[in-house]
Parts: C-alpha cells; structure tokens; sequence
C-alpha cells in the first residue's frame, strides 16, 4: 500500500542508515523526480495563490502541498498529485473566475455548485491538475464549518489536525487501494509531533467525523504502520460514542461505490447541513432533493482534453 | 580590481543533496542537473558566493588533489555552471563560513556536471519501469523508442 510514495522516504532512510540495496538507485531515482516534480509545482501553487490574492482571495494549501509543509523535512520525500487549495466558500466564485482567467479548465461557477458540493476540478491543457476546495471536508458543507480550519492555519496552511482530519476522512474511500498516499500522509503528520489532539477530538466530535477518524487510525496499525499516536489520545477517541448515522454512512462509503451509497452519503451530509441551518424535518426533506440533484448530476461544463 | 565571486542563480535554481550529490533544478529554464565528483564539496562556497580561489581552496583542503589539478577543474566547472545559468556574480559582501575541524582529506574525483535540457519529457516518464539502473533521469532506450 502506498508503496509509490513511500519510495523517495524509504531511499532517504537507507542512505542515512548507510544500508545498500540492488535496487536503491532506483528508489534514489524516484526521490530526484518526486524532488524536482514538486518543486515545479510548489513553484505553480505559490504563482497562483498570488494571483488569487491579488483578485482579492486567500488560499489555504492542502493535500499534498500542505501534508510537505506541515510534516516533511524536504519536499521529495512525498510524491504529489497536483494542486489543492481551499478558499472561502463566500468567495468561491472570484476564485472561479481567477482560475479561468489563468487558463485552467474546469466548470463554470455557480451558487448552486458551492451550495451542493465542497470544490471542484480544473485541468491545463497538459493535463497539470488543480482541486479547488471551498470546504475542507465534504460532510461539513455549509457555511460557518470552516470557521476553526481558517482561524488555525498559519502561512497559508491548514494546521496539522485539520490535515489529519481530512487525510483520514478522504482516505478511507480509497482503503485501503493500493498507490493511494493517505496512509503515509497520516504516518507523516503522526510524526511531525505537530498535531494538537484535544483539538483534533473536538473538530471530529463537531463535524460528526468520529468513526471515519478512528477507522483511518486502525487502518494504519493493520496496515503495518506503526504511526506515533499518543495512547491516550486514542483511547479517548475509541471511547466517543458514535451514532447510528454515522455508522451507516461509514458502511456506504466503504461499501460498493453505486447509485444507493453516493445517495445515502449525499443525505447524510444534507443531515449536517440542515442540523446547522436548523432546519425542521420538513424543511431538511423538501432541501434534499435539490441538494441531491446538484451533488450527483453534476458534470464539468469544459470537458477534459488531456493531451490535445 | 577585486576577484570575481559566484553564487548559486536562487530563486530561479533550486537545489537538493542526496548521497553526495546535488541536485540542481532551473525553473525557468526547464532543465535538470546533477552535480558530483568533488563538486559538492566546494558547493557551500557557491551558496555563500564565493571566488574561483576559494573554491580552489575548499577543495584542497578536502581532497588529496594536486592544486593545479584542483584549479584546472574549479575553472573549467564554474565556466559549465555559469554557461548553463546555474550560478551568476555575487553582489555585497560574501557570507562568513561556519567554522568546523576539517574533515579527513579523501580521493580527489574530477567534478562533474550532468545537464537534461528536457526536463517536462523526463518527468513523463515512469521513474521505476522507464529508467535504466541507475535511476530517474536516466531514460531507458527503449522507452525512447516507444516516445
């Protein structure tokens, strides 16, 4: 699992243990490029969130920009996969137009989208790609959820909990897949010593995200890595009580990915949504259709043409 | 007239070390560099901007080489770094280096800089099944032939 992206980490480690292998030089290989990937497209990150700054947008990294930030001591020990950055949902629509004006590709904004989904994605022409977030996590879509994430960051970064959050939330609807970062993402950020537990447990208890955390964090004992997770720290989140509601969206996410799941865990955001709008029951049903409709019909108005 | 110094052409060059050897990247040129021999043993000099002489220096006090050697290879590496836009002249005073007991001289290795010119095709490439033994950016030939 991850065993791509574990590569340029496992090279650096061999070298400093003065350990030789027929195959390191490979692995110190995939450590160049990782290096010399990532630093072109930091280059590209830090050029864009200027350019979204000077139309008036802050823009927090995340994903593997912020994972190399807050918990790798250089930038190729963690492969990236293109650009992720979050923006204030309520200026979503100046990022839309930043980006189009930059010569990304992606769907055209509109309330209804920042209204039913958390971000959306945009391609270059040379297939370079960008994830723009206007909610950290997509169970927390609605206004106000963010609130902690934007207050905690600093240099333009999520802080570490809040990282740790969205890396064990989103990877779990790839457990555990192989070529899939988030397990050495949660080793990293484990590691860094930087991650505020009595926090994380506060965030995970607000957004309703106790089960997807503490199932990531098994995951990784299963998986075989040893993250540096304080025992106290886990024991308290095992204790939490999680509802019902939880555990059914939990099982859908694992679950086959089909029409039923993708409804039940559209609904089961809805529920938050409504929860923190105080919606009455009538009022969260009739909502959900439209909600409903604008997450899973949605399709990018410019069509991807990698390669043309 | 005072010597020439050189520093490395930050921001537009990154660099990074690994197993003694230094990576270097021009971002605006697109291409890619390694930097080996004895040539990361004079590298700090560069990042603090220092003159050809200190170079020379550097690398006789941690190498076994004969100075003319020494010199003749400093002349001829600054002349290829400059020429590829890796450094550029050094303005205000040079950086102080930090003091350290020298090290154990060891073999004097010609310096040796590996240009790719091609850096947006390298990084196409698959860095475990597309590259010879030696690893990326080494290009195996017959994933050329298939490009």
């Amino acid at each position: 699992v991850s065993s791509f992206h574990l590569l340029p980490r496992l090279a650096r480690n061999l070298i400093r243990l003065g350990v030789s292998h027929p195959e390191l030089d490979r692995w110190k290989g995939v450590y160049r490029r990782a290096f010399t990937a990532n630093e072109i497209q930091l280059r590209e990150l830090a050029s864009l969130r200027q350019r979204l700054a000077d139309g008036g947008v802050r823009a927090l990294a995340v994903g593997g920009a912020a994972v190399i930030a807050r918990a790798c001591a250089d930038s190729g020990l963690r492969p990236m996969d293109g650009l992720a950055i979050l923006v204030p949902p309520a200026l979503a629509s100046r990022a839309f137009d930043v980006l189009h004006a930059e010569g990304w590709r992606g769907p055209r904004f509109s309330p209804a989208v920042v209204a039913t989904r958390r971000g959306d994605r945009f391609e270059r022409p040379d297939g370079r790609k960008l994830d723009l977030r206007w909610y950290l996590l997509g169970e927390n879509s609605h206004s106000g959820a963010d609130d902690s994430v934007w207050k905690a960051a600093t240099s333009d970064v999520p802080a570490a909990e809040d990282l740790l959050l969205l890396t064990c939330v989103d990877g779990l609807q790839h457990a555990p897949e192989p070529g899939m970062p988030w397990p050495a993402d949660v080793w990293a950020l484990c590691e860094s010593g930087a991650i505020d537990w009595k926090r994380l447990e506060a965030e995970a208890v607000t957004r309703r995200v106790v089960l997807p955390l503490r199932t990531a964090l098994r995951w990784m004992k299963w998986l075989g890595l040893d993250a540096p997770i304080p025992k106290d720290a886990l024991a308290r989140l095992e204790a939490l009580p999680v509802t019902p509601f939880e555990e059914r969206e939990l099982a859908a996410k694992l679950g086959r990915w089909n029409a039923p799941a993708r409804l039940r865990i559209a609904w089961s955001h809805h529920l938050r949504r409504a929860t923190a709008a105080g919606l009455g029951p009538v009022s969260t049903v009739a909502g959900f259709v439209p909600y409903a409709l604008g997450r899973l019909l949605r399709r990018p108005a410019a069509p991807s043409k990698i390669g043309s | 007239m005072s010597e020439p110094r050189y520093r490395l052409a930050t921001p537009e060059v990154i660099h990074q070390t690994i197993d003694g050897e230094i990576i270097l990247i021009h971002l605006w040129r697109g291409s890619y560099h390694s930097l080996h021999g004895c040539g990361p043993l004079f590298f700090d000099g560069l990042l603090r901007g220092a003159t050809a002489a200190d170079l020379v220096d550097a690398l006789a006090a941690e190498t076994d080489g004969e100075r003319a050697a020494i010199e003749n290879a400093v002349e001829r590496m600054v002349a290829e770094l400059w020429r590829v836009g890796l450094v550029k002249a050094a303005e205000g005073e040079p950086e102080a280096a930090a003091k350290s007991p020298p090290p154990p001289k060891r073999a004097f290795v010609y310096p040796q800089l590996e240009t790719f010119t091609d850096l947006h095709d390298l990084l196409t490439a698959d860095p475990i099944h597309d590259v010879e033994p030696p690893g990326w950016p080494i290009i195996s030939r017959d994933r050329e032939g298939r490009g």
